[in-house]
């Protein structure tokens, strides 16, 4: 039996829809949790799911990757500079994309404070929503193969004592004052990095768990029952405007998708 | 059946799922709401327990050195006692603004007796009070948010279809007490 292909892109089409459309209903009802769920002074929080607002005051760090900063969490990504070619013979044209090529995070546990009191938080298990802080560029050429590089993250995230060396990665930081990198080139990399270091303000929706490890007895964490995990270092209205965006987005993309595909393959049956 | 009813059938399905799907989101979120304030409430109640059961060890060291201060060991009595029988939220508030009230009027007395400012258990106890005073008006702040985001949400549409099928109706907030929300005269 003969597979055509425009079928099964536009099938993939519509469960890619489907897919977003999960994403979003998820997203909404993050969204109407949030929206539910006031927030409490560390001082006085029940035991539960709990929403607090507060400072990070931490004493141990781990360093981020590029640009060695100490925080309490971290988030790379790597993207590279890559010739798509599509189509054949004289309909073929090639098109050029930053490609996401690696992502990785590490995170250790952090006191955050408030104007009533400290409480620790443990982020095993969190959905963190971290703005980018740095960004580097990194000429092709540097290193023979992407592979390098990522051999070089895999024992930094695993090393105890965050000693990596990446002077010679050639890596030129992109600032609003810094000069203009010449012409992108296929194979040219960009290393983005996100943090939380200490007096960041965050937002956490997770649960308060009794610890015994802690001065006042109690924990943030990821809780058994009530999975919800979320820390971000907007406000909750940020955060809120974020998850609403998302959602959106999702839903009618989502929407469009699966009755666009279907339609297609309607219209591939004949049927109208 | 043929392809187009198929794919006819699966959108309607579909359809329906996210329909059906968003309404429950609706009910799950008023029934959360609901719980919430139950939870707020219980979380205080547990705080006015601690809180009462303190006092009866405060009053115990007190009692000895303030013999003479009838009032404001009569207006705690009281205060306690409203608290014991109050059941409804409102009655419970009533009698926590009574506490905090007699509280404070028991500390200021409290200065002018240098011995039982100096007792080491009077002390315990006085920061004790303090420290779950502190916590009953944080939980109260929060008791109150909850009972606020839950009168705006069954007022909302379409949440307001759901909740008058489930027969939710607007919910009384814990006020604070006239003097407390009073403005404070600083002479200089």
């Amino acid at each position: 039996m003969e597979i055509d292909m425009s079928h099964v892109l536009v099938s993939l089409l519509s469960v890619l829809g489907v897919f977003l459309l999960v994403f979003g209903y998820r997203r909404r009802l993050q969204y109407r949790l949030i929206q539910d769920t006031p927030t409490s002074k560390i001082r006085s929080m029940a035991m539960g799911l709990v929403e607090i607002y507060g400072q990070v005051k931490a004493d141990k760090f781990i360093k981020a990757p590029f640009s060695k900063t100490d925080c309490v969490y971290y988030k790379y990504e790597i993207q590279e500079y890559r010739a798509k070619t599509s189509g054949s013979g004289s309909n073929k044209s090639v098109t050029y994309e930053w490609m996401t090529v690696g992502l990785g995070n590490q995170r250790i546990p952090f006191l955050t404070k408030d104007d009533t009191g400290t409480v620790l938080v443990n982020p095993e298990g969190a959905e963190f929503d971290v703005s980018q802080r740095r960004i580097f560029y990194q000429k092709k050429g540097v290193f023979s193969g992407f592979k390098r590089a990522k051999e070089a993250l895999k024992v930094f995230t695993q090393s105890e004592t965050n000693d990596f060396d990446t002077s010679d990665w050639q890596l030129i930081e992109i600032t609003a004052d810094s000069p203009k990198v010449s012409k992108t080139q296929v194979g040219d990399r960009k290393y983005k990095e996100y943090y939380i270091v200490s007096d960041d303000n965050l937002y956490i929706l997770g649960t308060a768990a009794n610890s015994t490890d802690t001065p006042n007895h109690v924990l943030i964490k990821q809780g058994s029952n009530e999975k919800v995990f979320l820390i971000s270092d907007k406000s909750e209205k940020g955060f809120l405007k974020k998850l609403k965006k998302d959602m959106i987005a999702a839903l009618v993309i989502g929407s469009i998708f699966f009755l666009g595909g279907i339609a297609l393959l309607m219209h591939f049956e004949g049927m109208f | 059946m043929g392809p187009l009813t198929v794919i006819i059938v699966i959108a309607v399905v579909l359809l329906v799922v996210v329909v059906v799907g968003y309404f429950i989101s609706i009910y799950n979120s008023l029934i959360r709401l609901k719980n919430n304030i139950k939870k707020a409430w219980s979380n205080i109640d547990v705080l006015l327990k601690q809180r009462h059961d303190e006092l009866t060890k405060l009053l115990k060291t007190v009692q000895g050195y303030m013999k003479h201060e009838r009032e404001v060991l009569t207006s705690i009595t009281e205060a306690r006692t409203a608290f014991l029988g109050a059941q409804s939220v409102g009655a419970k508030a009533k009698a926590d603004n009574m506490m905090t009230g007699a509280l404070k009027s028991l500390f200021a007395v409290a200065e002018n007796y240098p011995e039982l400012k100096a007792d080491r258990s009077f002390g315990q106890f006085q920061n004790r009070v303090s420290e779950i005073e502190n916590q009953i008006a944080d939980r109260r702040e929060f008791y109150n948010d909850s009972v606020n985001t839950f009168n705006i949400r069954i007022e909302q549409i379409p949440d307001v279809f759901i909740a008058r099928m489930l027969g939710y109706s607007q919910r009384e907030l814990f006020k604070v007490a006239e003097s407390d929300r009073a403005d404070v005269d600083v002479e200089f």
